[in-house]
Order: structure tokens, then sequence, then C-alpha cells
């Protein structure tokens, strides 16, 4: 009996820790004033106002979108392009796990992190552009199996890929609350996530491409091959490295003190690394570009406006980035490689605008353009998404710990000691 | 279904939507799907043992390797 209330009362006094120690970290750490804390918050509370009036009054409040144009930015931005760029997570997690490149392990959890959460903002954005949201659990619960569609492919790889990096990410998580054992069973499962989440995006990222597809005569026959589901798969590779290496440069002014002094010396040899890994990728990615331009007897629009659109993309923010990366590598010049980056990354940007939203319908008298309030949003759910992946690096072991390791975390356990 | 005495374009319908069933357009792609579902696995944890294997002394790593095979 006695046994009991004191176990009862040491539980109690566990949970009170645990509870003190999570308001302790919602806190915020650093300065509240920022200017980017201003602005950034602006834009999500604007986002949040617009929100509600979407939900109020449906989509066409504040969207241009229509029957000939449903799918927009929203679409064509936040999912599209936001999870090609979320696909440096399983490049990583395959060069480190699977290839053993220990070389690139200090960065694997900051990676993942930000793949997790790009898929969780951006791919969530889903939700705001589905006319009826309640209905996205449909594909998961069976009450459409549509198994000859490819969007029931994504919804499931999107919905498994998101767990599959929860797993991933989770041993940061237990560190962070100072649970060992569960650390250790979640290690154990790394492997397991790794392999599944490497299968789940090579078949989700090649299946946005599938998608289009179906818009054979809808896409721009610059943009449109049968190839599209292979070409969206080898640009995610670049893409993702390319969002690797632009966000370690902020992250590593930004979180100078997260850092550590290990990852800091070693991090201009990863960027250089991963130069010559998304500029070989892109080489690979131009000849399959050629072979399909070709195959596709595609010179006849060159002429066309679109023809000088589509050099833009290929020469201009594909072949001049590549050569950008390996000269970058070859030199190790990381500021070259950093610029290789942000043309790489624009010139995604722009690909996947190019099938999803520009070249779509590109021959229609009246063409789909976002309005302000579509801008609006997709900005705010980029701030939340930096707020929250702020927010985590800041108190988790995402920098430099993960290959620091014996150092204890920062979760003080103190008090649950004393309590226990 | 529409029937007219004139030809379709005049009218402004669209004639270029094809005879293609919607689902032939992604049936190769979808095909693929549980071939890769099934063969990259083991291929990927294949490839990660015969690494393991071949090094000589495992590196400190971030994964327990309890309980991986």
């Amino acid at each position: 009996m006695k046994g009991a209330i004191e176990r009862r009362a040491g539980l109690l006094a566990e949970v009170r820790s645990f509870a003190a120690f999570l308001a302790r970290e919602a806190r915020p750490k650093g300065r509240v004033w920022t200017p980017f804390n201003v602005v950034s918050g602006l834009v999500m509370l604007v986002g949040a106002v617009l929100l509600v009036i979407r939900f109020a009054k449906g989509l066409g409040s504040i969207t241009n979108l229509s029957q000939d144009y449903p799918w927009g930015l929203w679409i064509g931005f936040d999912v599209i392009t936001g999870v090609a760029f979320a696909g440096g997570a399983y490049v990583l997690t395959f060069m480190v796990y699977i290839l053993g490149q220990e070389k690139y392990h200090p960065i694997v959890r900051v990676t993942v992190l930000n793949g997790f959460l790009a898929y969780l903002f951006y791919a969530g954005a889903l939700l705001l552009d589905l006319g009826r949201p309640w209905n996205v659990v449909n594909p998961i619960i069976g009450n459409a199996f549509g198994t000859s569609s490819v969007l029931f492919l994504v919804a499931w790889h999107f919905l498994l890929y998101m767990l599959a990096e929860l797993v991933e990410f989770s041993p940061a998580l237990a560190e962070w609350l100072g649970w060992e054992r569960v650390r250790r069973i979640l290690g154990a499962m790394t492997l397991g996530a790794v392999v599944f989440g490497i299968t789940l995006s090579t078949l989700h990222q090649s299946g946005l491409g599938a998608l289009y597809l179906m818009a054979r005569d809808k896409v721009h026959p610059l943009w449109y091959s049968e190839f599209i589901p292979i070409l969206f798969l080898v640009s995610s590779v670049f893409a993702g490295l390319s969002m690797v290496i632009f966000e370690g440069s902020i992250t590593h002014r930004v979180f100078q003190h997260r850092v550590g002094r290990k990852l800091a010396a070693s991090h201009d040899g990863i960027v250089v690394g991963l130069a010559r890994i998304a500029g070989a990728s892109m080489v690979v990615y131009l000849v399959l570009q050629l072979l399909v331009f070709a195959h596709g007897q595609r010179w006849v629009y060159l002429g066309t406006g679109m023809g000088a659109w589509y050099l833009l993309e290929m020469v201009g923010l594909v072949l001049v980035p590549a050569v950008l990366f390996l000269r970058g590598y070859r030199r190790g010049d990381v500021r070259l490689i950093r610029a290789a980056a942000l043309l790489t990354m624009l010139g995604i940007v722009m690909n996947r605008l190019n099938v999803s939203v520009i070249g779509f319908k590109w021959y229609a008298a009246e063409r789909y353009i976002p309005s302000w309030m579509e801008i609006e949003v997709t900005l705010a759910v980029i701030a939340a998404e930096i707020w929250v992946f702020r927010w985590i690096v800041s108190r988790m072991p995402v920098l430099g710990a993960a290959f620091e390791r014996p150092r204890v975390v920062q979760a003080e356990p103190q008090p649950r000691v004393a309590a226990a | 279904m529409y029937l007219a005495s004139v030809p379709f374009e005049q009218i402004g319908l669209r004639t270029n939507v094809g005879t293609t069933a919607y689902p032939v357009y992604t049936k190769e792609f979808l095909y693929a799907v549980p071939v890769v579902l099934t063969l990259l696995p083991p291929l990927l944890v294949a490839m990660s043992r015969a690494r393991r294997e071949t090094e000589p002394a495992d590196r400190d790593g971030e994964h327990d390797e309890k309980g991986e095979a």
C-alpha cells in the first residue's frame, strides 16, 4: 500500500519535472524583437487571416484557382518544388548509412530534420489546397483505394516517408528528452528507416513527375515527355544537395554556438564533397534532358518565346551551375559552390513551375496567375517552417552533437534524478 | 455527347483530346512501383552489409549495430 503511494508520488514528481522541462524549453532563447522575427511574424499573421478567409469562404475567395486551373502556386511551388528540395535527406542518408561515408555524418541530422519539416509544411500545405481537406484521409483508410492512380501512391508515400524521417530523426528527440533507453531502441531502427525512406523517396520524387504524364496535351512539349518521372528523380538529387549547401551556409552563421568546433572545421570539406556529387548528378541530368530533347524533336520549339525560356532553364540554371559546382570542387572554393547552389535552386523552382504552372495549358487564352494572397500564404508557410526549424535546432542535439557523440545531452537530467 | 452539323473546331470544342484512356498514361510507371518497392530495399541492405564487411573496423557511428540485420 505504502509502496504504491510512494510510486504514485514519484510518478507525479516525474511528470511535474517533465512538464517544467518542457515549459522551460518552450520559452524563446535569444532576442525576440529582431527584424527577422518582426517581418516573418507579420507575414504569418497575415497568412493566418487569409487562411481563415480561405476555409470560411472557399478557395475562390483568396486564390485565382478555377475549374480550368485547379492546381496553382500552392501545388506547383509548395508541394512539387518543396519536395524536390527535401530530397537532400534521402541522398545524404544513402551516402552515410548505406555507403558509409562518415565524412557526411555530421550534417545528417540537420538534413533529415530539414527534410522532415519540408514534408510536414509543404506537403502539409496540400491541405490548404484541397476543396474538402477532411477527405485527405480517404486514400489512407481505404475509402477510395485508387490503386491505378499516381496521386494515391503519392499520398501514401508522403505519409510513410514522413514517418520514416521521424524515426530517422527520433534519436535526437530522445537525447533532448534524456531518454537514453528509448534512444537506443530508436537508434537501432535507423538503418531500417533509411532503407525504407530511400525506397519511398525514389518512388514519390518520380511519382510527382508521373502525375503530369496524364497531362500530355496540357504541358508544353518542351517540358512534357514520358521521362518526366526519371527527370524529376534525378533532379531531386541536386535540388536536395543544393538546399543542403544553402541551408548549411545560413545555419552555420545563425547557430554558430550550436555548431561545435569539429563540425565547423570539417564543414568546408563537406560542402566541397557535396558539390562534386551535385555537379555529377547535374551532368547526368543534362545528358538525360539532351536525349529527351532529341527524342521529342524539340528543336522546332526553340525559336519561340517558350524556347528561350527553356534554354534559360537548361543552360543558365543547369549547365552553368553544374560547371560552377565542378570548378568549385576542383578549387575547393566554397563561395563559388554556394553561388552554384543558389543558381541550381532557382533552376529547380523554374523547372517545377514550368511543368506545373507556367508551361501548363500554355495555349490557353486566359492564363492562371497566382493572386498576391496565394504568394502571401506560401511565404507564411515558409516562415512557419523556419520558426519551427530554429526552435528545434536551438534546443535539440541537431548540429555537431551527432558526431561529437560522447558529450552528454543538453536536457538537464538533474531534476529527474532527484525525483527518482 | 455532342452532335453538330459543323466541325467541332468551329464551335470552340477541343479536338486534340486523344483516344487514350487516362490510366494508360501512367500504367508503366505504376507497374514499376512494386518492382522498385521489392527490389530496392534488399539491394540497399546488401550494399550496406557489403560495405561493412569490407571495412576493417567499424567506426563509432550514429546507429547501434545491434538489431540491424
